[in-house]
């Protein structure tokens, strides 16, 4: 047994003692006699090896039968069977780092590509931001002269659009009688392949014997344009129906009657001094809102080189127009036209002080007189209830200003039958004030968006009732939703030989078809548009498609429309799109297979090939474009390439479109046409919004819990109606009511609504959706139901309502609950449902003719008392610009940057696109009705309404309000545990991580912007009603929607506008990267980029010249409640309002402010200098 | 025994106490098997206290939406509750180490239970601070302790002042009361009869001899807790209102509030004990300790503290009024006449209104009388902390921020459920603990018995004489 012991210990020499020279124990240095001999064991005798499986204890029995074999079998399994019960919970996943990365991506740098949104129609250039591959936002292409980098709140939220768990994600058969949940149309069909679909539709194409018709909105682009012409030379039965439910139709059939050309004109807002909204919003509803918002809103800087606009709105129910105007007048929609014909009057007969610039060219013109002459402004002003001086000042406007000036009628104000008339009187009133040449573009680059016509829609119905139509090709229009049903559309679906619906979801109209080709979201397919003439707008995939092929589900197949026609044409026999492989293509195929006999290759390879959307897209812009203009780019790749890179090929150039445009002739034999209609009784006014527009994106959680500019109530719609209905009869707001016009009803809750005319009840258009699926579902009453088809129009306004109180009450939810602003008032305090409206009292000057006490929160003022004293708007108790006195020194010192955003009130028409594009950049939950209703929206900027003044016809008032990042925050102190703290650039930031959730920071925020995950509110997928902790769980794939850069925070923490800060740190880290100084405008807030009125401005306020510094320095700024010297990091640039009369408002403070620059002025006469602040000018005497 | 005989003006206690009587009366429900009424009050309060605990248990799963708080009110019942039964908590303290202080003998019947109820109110009170933020398991980063990540606490938050108070002030109540017991405890051990209760009871009074030497080191130890306790009754609602004076919301913005809640907290306090001992006497049938003259000097003590709170109520009214503040104005008039005005005027009538029924003698001896006003007073002071909590909050400065507070069901739960839990330990204590300091009664009695074997050689002894000293 025993090993001799390592034997250069024992050799060693050893020293004179008899100690080795080196030794490690002690034993060994005293050459211990039993340690030596055992010093090789392996084991010592007496050392007590543990009781091994069997039981032996003794060293002989270990050493001869250690281990059993069977027990080391036995445990050892059982070992590997629990590390492999470990191992079935959760199988293996490799992650592997990018070895091989793709040269365009780096993780954690967005990439921006240049695009075009051809979802939503208007054909907005894009700059999609895409994360590791996946599209997370949307911004607008500053190259883009539409949109201008900037987006609409329905642009921003149609990213989310891309992730839409209830989109059609493989083809389907219907029944066409769908009417059951979205969820059973999801269910796959494994013998139901796109494969099949087009031949078996290519099939009926070929067969048909009546008429096959494509049936979509409007599509423009080289390339879309000529792929429908190639579809429809398919033969002579080949029809295309072009629709759009919020077109410009009237006013194209208005300058085909008035000039002989089909046009929808391009308005030049930015160039008009004066604009006259006559039932239409081009703000909220133009074909072009985001372009009409952005030069609209340059023109309402009471600074701007022009002047500052005026706005006229005649609407009756307030609109995002008519809430911006100077001058609004609630006035029934039938008598829009009156009202029109009545300034026509004042313009040509009115006299020099009225006379528009071309009243001459019209005055004498038999047809002219015949219509205009009874129209007298004293007649006008009795019909509808408008005073005459009113009218007159509307006219003396438009004669100040010739050719400056923009009438404008498109919207659902006045879509009654009579809208057709409408338009024409104001095309007719531009022409006499001169515009065509000045402030309206109908020849050079008009506006090609929406251009569908309702009256081509109602031929198909002719034919589908009469049987004519073989193949029904529906691409993403729904008129089954967005027609009465007295158009009868539905039932004359049901006599086409073939429905085929091609598109992303499933809808009303898909549900009655015969199969679902599934279609692809805009940021997944190729495309091009032309949303003005001479734009060119080309649109690239951002990312491969979500639902595509090669995703998870093998089942998944979805297809551009573009292909999806194509497939279906090449599948019906025709040679339209096939080729013949070019020789190189031979070549190469053969050099694949590795050998030179094609007969070896297999059959087809070297056929005919099917052309994809690609090539055609990019041989027509070859042929179309490039062959046709001179471009820089001597090759067609070079100038593909940047044609692709920036998004758009611009053939008019930024000169050329401010320019002075040809005016053309107008007819004045059309006006024959024109007849004022009768007005009696209560009237319907189905209003579209810039949020929901047709409904189109009714689904989209985003723009569902975005409140309505107006009302500030998301989740639903109501019968708007004014108060004085209200009180007559006896309805308060929640309360359901059956409106019933043209024979349909709708059952909605009803909402008073300040600003709607007391004969008129208003229903947003866009909900009530059934077939869809999702969270858009079901909520609401569908307002289409109401309208009726006049002569070719479907008339949405106009038609007598009956308003009936039914069973129920909704409380709706709206996320400002109060209206009234004035403590002066008893009344006031007594209104009082959660979120039921109080009715503001008239807070003018009181009986005394004191001036109204109220809260110094808005600044707001006239033009003419701004000239006078720039400073007359500021509320405060406090000098402008200067902190109140304080206790304490200042504690922070803002050494690098100090960060600061100032909000224009006149620039903010209150549209909403800054709050989506916050919730869209932030992760900014959404919460669903129920938790609205509750008080709990998660909106880190919101926009507050204000109304002013008369409760019948009040002054509106839209102010963004987010985290003001205050210099002595008051949610920084209470933060038991600096969970919000200050930092060194003037951020007031929040640490999630280090929240406990006490919501004193909340409570003691005097602006109320931080807002308390109550839930886990970014687990939901939110519905409507989801209300309790067991709400659906987030459905894949909406999480790729989520901004890697910003964590998506836990319930029980609190959250707020950051700045974001996520932005700042990627500037501050580009600069730091190029070495150079982060220029002012290189950092950009999410809100400010999208803002289409550019009334946010952020920046550094240590930068003397930067633009928000500015901004901080103009008379109109202010800080919100700087009396409590929270020293906030945001200003407002108080109202200013272009009206002649003085503002009857005034805060305590201004009374004041004016007392003192009265005496001042009356005691200095004139004499000081001028240094800082000027008081001095002369004080209105309305302020005594 | 007879409880015909009431003590007169001159005496505390009823002449029909007898030295040897006075630890037989007391420990006897200790001995006892419980009565049905115990058990069905018991049973009640448990149930109640459920009310709590689930709502507590289903948040903590699912997260706070469940309750009624919302973006502007952000606290809601939980920190009503809160402050309501820090309020009650406040009668125990200021009876056993001012009413000591100041050598006022009455205090000896009720000084046990007023302290046990402080104990409990402070523990049902603590619970709501811990329940209300968003993450309650990570609470604990409220309280500065050293750690690796070197996390701190913000010592400028009036938060983290009331971890301070509310810990100290718990533990210096629940340590003075628990020193009061140790003779007592040691009375329990001298007559148990079995040896666990022995052994117990030995071990809950440290081994107590009952030697002058104990009594000399008990003596000085408790009056240096009573100088200790006695500020810490003062300070802890102070620092309690610093979480909304030291904020800027109108309404909570008010410099009178430390006087102002301490004031309440003992009118609340005392209204609490009235409406215990009411009740305890009865069940516990020591009427004979528990007098007349106890419960008369509690009503006069409600009745100064109703007329300090009703002064600070309408000094607030005259600085809005004088502040010129819009914001601060609008708040007060909101209170009377706005979508809260019931609960205004709840406040108003049960504190001050009602209160001045104890100018009357009759009534302030009336048992019935003082039970149902002392009720009325616990209600007027929730509802006080909900009007000062809550209407400021719903509306403050931006009409735009503007919200209604609902409470929900389970608002309601949580608030029933602190009564459950604090009688559930009220009544648990009735039973296991020695529910009057017998000591310090015997030392109030007329005159010195041979019957007690803890001997009449301290301090009190010299009182015990002049009770008319307390009028």
């Amino acid at each position: 047994m025993s090993i001799e012991p390592p034997t250069a210990l024992n050799a060693e020499p050893t020293t004179g003692s008899g100690h080795p020279e080196y030794w490690t124990t002690l034993s060994e240095y005293d050459r211990d006699e039993e340690y030596l001999s055992r010093a090789g064991e392996e084991f010592y005798p007496d050392a007590k090896p543990e009781k091994d499986f069997e039981g032996s204890a003794s060293l002989e029995d270990h050493l001869a039968s250690p281990v059993k074999r069977r027990t080391f079998l036995k445990f050892s399994g059982f070992a590997a069977l629990a590390a492999m019960i470990q191992g079935c919970e959760r199988p293996v996943e490799q992650v592997r780092p990018y070895i091989h990365k793709p040269e365009e991506i780096t993780l954690g740098k967005p990439n921006l590509y240049a695009s075009t949104l051809t979802d939503t129609g208007e054909g907005y250039g894009l700059l999609v931001t895409c994360r590791e591959g996946r599209p997370i936002k949307l911004e607008g292409n500053p190259d883009h002269p539409v949109n201008r980098g900037t987006l609409s709140a329905r642009a921003q939220g149609s990213i989310i659009d891309l992730y839409n768990p209830d989109r059609i994600r493989f083809p389907m058969r219907l029944k066409r009688s769908f009417a059951g949940e979205m969820g059973e149309g999801l269910e796959p069909d494994a013998t139901v392949k796109m494969a099949d679909l087009d031949r078996e539709i290519g099939e009926k194409i070929r067969t048909a014997t009546g008429k096959v018709v494509l049936l979509s909105r409007t599509a423009t682009g080289p390339a879309n344009e000529r792929l429908i012409a190639d579809f429809l030379a398919q033969g002579r039965n080949f029809e295309h129906v072009v629709y759009d439910p919020m077109s410009g139709g009237d006013e194209r059939r208005a300058h085909l009657d008035a000039f002989g050309e089909e046009v929808t004109p391009r308005y030049l807002f930015d160039k008009a001094a004066v604009v006259v909204a006559l039932g239409g919003d081009p703000l909220g509803q133009g074909v072009s809102p985001v372009e009409y918002q952005h030069g609209f809103a340059k023109r309402r800087d009471p600074a701007s080189a022009e002047g500052m606009s005026r706005v006229y709105a005649f609407e009756p129910v307030p609109s995002l127009t008519g809430m911006s105007a100077d001058y609004r007048f609630v006035v029934r929609p039938e008598h829009l036209i009156a009202v029109g014909l009545g300034l026509a009057n004042l313009l040509l007969f009115g006299g020099a002080e009225y006379a528009g610039a071309n009243a001459s060219s019209f005055a004498g013109n038999a047809d002219v007189r015949r219509l205009v002459e009874p129209f007298t402004a004293a007649r006008v002003a009795k019909d509808t209830g408008i005073a005459e001086k009113e009218l007159q000042r509307v006219a003396a406007s438009l004669h100040a200003h010739p050719g400056r000036s923009i009438v404008y009628t498109q919207g659902t104000g006045g879509a009654t039958a009579s809208s057709g008339a409408l338009a024409l009187v104001g095309v007719f009133l531009n022409s006499i004030c001169g515009n065509y040449a000045e402030t309206i573009d109908a020849t050079l680059s008009p506006s090609m968006q929406a251009m569908g016509d309702v009256r081509a829609l109602l031929g198909l119905v002719n034919d589908l009732k009469a049987g004519a139509v073989s193949v029904l090709i529906v691409n993403g229009v729904n008129p089954v939703y967005t027609l009465p049903p007295s158009a009868g559309f539905a039932e004359a679906l049901g006599k086409a030989g073939y429905l085929v619906t091609v598109g992303r979801m499933m809808d009303e109209t898909a549900a009655l078809c015969d199969v679902a080709v599934p279609g692809v979201h805009g940021l997944e397919g190729w495309g091009d548009a032309q949303p003005q003439r001479g734009v060119l707008g080309l649109q690239q995939p951002a990312v491969r498609r979500i639902f595509g092929e090669l995703a998870a589900n093998v089942l998944y197949d979805t297809r551009a429309w573009q292909e999806s026609l194509m497939a279906f044409v090449n599948a019906a026999g025709a040679k339209t799109f096939i080729r013949e492989l070019t020789q190189p293509e031979i070549q190469a195929a053969l050099d694949d297979a590795g050998t030179t006999d094609t007969l070896t290759l297999a059959p087809g390879t070297l056929g005919p090939q099917a052309i994809s959307w690609y090539q055609y897209l990019r041989e027509t812009w070859r042929e179309r474009v490039f062959a046709k203009g001179s471009y820089a780019a001597k090759d067609f790749d070079t100038f593909w390439n940047g044609a692709v890179q920036k998004g758009l090929i611009d053939l008019v150039g930024e000169d050329a479109r401010k320019g002075s445009f040809s005016a053309p002739t107008f007819k004045t034999a059309a006006l024959s046409a024109v007849t004022a209609p009768e007005a009696s009784g209560t009237v319907l006014v189905a209003y579209a919004t810039v949020v929901h527009g047709d409904g189109e994106s009714m689904g989209n959680p985003f723009l569902l819990e975005l409140p309505d500019p107006a009302s500030k109530i998301c989740w639903d719609n109501y019968a708007a109606i004014s108060p004085a209905m209200a009180e007559s009869l006896d309805l308060k707001d929640g309360e359901h009511v059956e409106v019933t016009a043209n024979g349909e009803s709708i059952t909605v809750p009803v909402f008073v609504q300040p600003g709607t005319h007391p004969d008129v009840v208003g229903v947003m258009l866009g909900w009530g959706r059934n077939a869809f699926g999702g969270v858009g579902d079901a909520i609401g009453g569908n307002a289409f139901k109401l309208a009726k088809v006049h002569d070719g129009r479907v008339a949405t306004a106009g038609a007598e309502v009956k308003i009936a109180r039914v069973s129920g009450k909704t409380n709706l939810a709206n996320t400002q609950g109060h209206n009234y602003l004035f403590s002066n008032s008893m009344a006031g305090l007594n209104v009082n449902e959660q979120h039921g409206d109080a009715i503001p009292e008239n807070a003018q000057l009181n009986e005394q003719g004191k001036p109204v006490y109220d809260r110094p929160i808005l600044g707001e003022t006239t033009l003419n008392e701004w000239k006078k004293n720039p400073f007359h708007a500021y509320p405060n108790n406090a000098d402008h610009n200067t902190n109140p006195p304080s206790m304490w020194e200042a504690s922070h010192k803002y050494v690098g940057h100090h960060w600061g955003l100032a909000v224009d009130l006149n620039a903010c028409n209150g549209c909403g696109a800054c709050m989506v594009a916050c919730s869209v950049e932030n992760n900014v939950p959404v919460v669903g009705r129920y938790e609205v209703q509750m008080g709990r929206e998660m909106h880190w900027i919101r926009i507050d309404r204000y109304y002013r003044g008369d409760k019948n016809n009040p002054d509106f008032v839209q102010m963004p309000l987010m985290c003001q990042h205050c210099d002595n925050a008051p949610c920084e102190t209470v933060c038991p545990v600096i969970a919000t703290m200050h930092n060194d650039e003037g951020l007031n930031v929040m640490v999630y991580n280090r929240c406990v959730g006490t919501r004193y920071c909340a409570n003691n925020c005097p602006y109320k912007v931080r807002r308390f995950n109550f839930w886990q509110y970014t687990d939901f997928r939110t519905g409507p009603d989801r209300s309790e902790g067991s709400g659906d769980k987030r459905v894949s794939p909406l999480e790729l929607v989520l901004n890697p850069d910003v964590t998506t925070r836990t319930r029980g923490v609190m959250e707020k506008c950051s700045f974001c800060i996520q932005r700042i740190r990627r500037a501050k880290d580009t600069a730091r990267d190029t070495g150079e100084p982060l220029p002012d405008g290189a950092m950009v807030t999410a809100c400010q980029q999208t803002c289409p009125a550019k009334a946010i401005t952020f920046g550094d306020r240590n930068d003397r010249n930067s633009a928000v510094t500015k901004k901080f320095l103009d008379p109109r700024s202010y800080g919100l409640l700087v009396d409590l010297n929270t020293d906030p990091s945001v200003r407002y640039l108080a109202l200013v309002r272009n009206r002649d009369e003085p503002s009857p408002y005034r805060t305590k403070y201004q009374a004041h402010r004016l007392h003192k620059a009265h005496d001042k002025h009356s005691h200095d006469d004139h004499g000081s200098g001028e240094a800082g602040h000027d008081h001095s000018t002369d004080a209105p005497s309305q302020s005594h | 025994m007879s409880l015909a005989l009431e003590p007169d003006d001159k005496h505390l206690l009823s002449p029909a106490i007898k030295m040897d009587r006075v630890t037989e009366d007391i420990l006897a429900p200790m001995g006892r098997f419980p009565s049905l009424p115990w058990h069905l009050a018991f049973g009640l309060a448990q149930g109640a206290a459920l009310l709590l605990l689930a709502p507590v248990a289903y948040q903590m799963f699912f997260g706070l939406g469940i309750y009624g708080i919302t973006n502007p009110n952000g606290w809601g019942v939980f920190i009503v509750n809160f402050v309501f039964w820090i309020g009650i908590g406040h009668a125990g303290t200021l009876i056993s180490a001012i009413l000591f202080l100041f050598r006022q003998n009455w205090r000896t019947s009720i000084n046990r239970s007023a302290e046990a109820m402080t104990i409990f109110a402070v523990m049902t009170a603590g619970v709501f601070p811990l329940v209300h933020v968003g993450r309650t398991w990570v609470a604990y980063w409220l309280v500065p302790y050293p750690a690796e990540r070197q996390m701190w606490v913000n010592f400028r938050s009036p938060l983290l002042w009331d971890v301070f108070a509310v810990t100290t002030y718990f533990t210096v109540s629940l340590l003075f009361w628990y020193q009061g017991l140790l003779p007592d405890w040691a009375t329990a051990r001298d007559r148990a009869k079995n040896k666990f209760f022995r052994t117990l009871y030995s071990v809950l009074s440290f081994g107590w001899t009952g030697s002058a030497r104990d009594w000399n080191h008990y003596e000085r130890c408790y009056r240096q807790f009573a100088f200790l306790a006695a500020p810490l009754v003062l300070s802890v609602h102070s620092i309690v209102s610093f979480d909304f004076a030291v904020s800027l919301i109108p309404g909570w913005h008010t410099t009178i509030f430390p006087p102002y809640f301490v004031a309440g907290a003992i009118f609340s306090g005392f209204g609490m004990v009235v409406t215990l001992l009411v009740i305890m006497r009865k069940l516990y049938k020591l009427e004979h300790y528990i007098t007349l003259t106890h419960m008369e000097l509690m009503n006069k003590v409600i009745l100064a503290t109703s007329l300090i709170v009703g002064y600070a109520y309408a000094s607030e009214f005259y600085i809005a009024w004088y502040s010129g503040h819009e914001y601060e104005q609008y708040q007060f008039l909101l209170r009377p006449f706005g979508p809260y005005a019931i609960t205004f005027w709840t406040m108003v009538i049960c504190n001050v209104v009602i209160p001045h029924a104890f100018w009357f003698r009759s009534i302030r001896r009336s048992i019935p009388w003082m039970f149902v006003i002392s009720i009325f007073v616990n209600v007027g002071m929730w509802f006080e902390r909900y009007n000062i909590f809550i209407i400021s909050l719903h509306r403050d400065f931006l009409p735009s921020n503007w919200g209604m507070y609902y409470m929900t069901p389970f608002d309601y739960a949580i608030t029933i459920g602190s009564f459950g839990m604090f009688f559930t330990l009220f009544l648990a204590f009735s039973r296991v603990f020695p529910t009057l300091a017998i000591a310090e009664l015997k030392a109030t009695l007329p005159e010195p018995s041979t019957g007690s074997r803890l001997g009449h050689d301290h301090g009190h002894a010299d009182h015990a004489h002049k009770p008319a000293e307390v009028h």
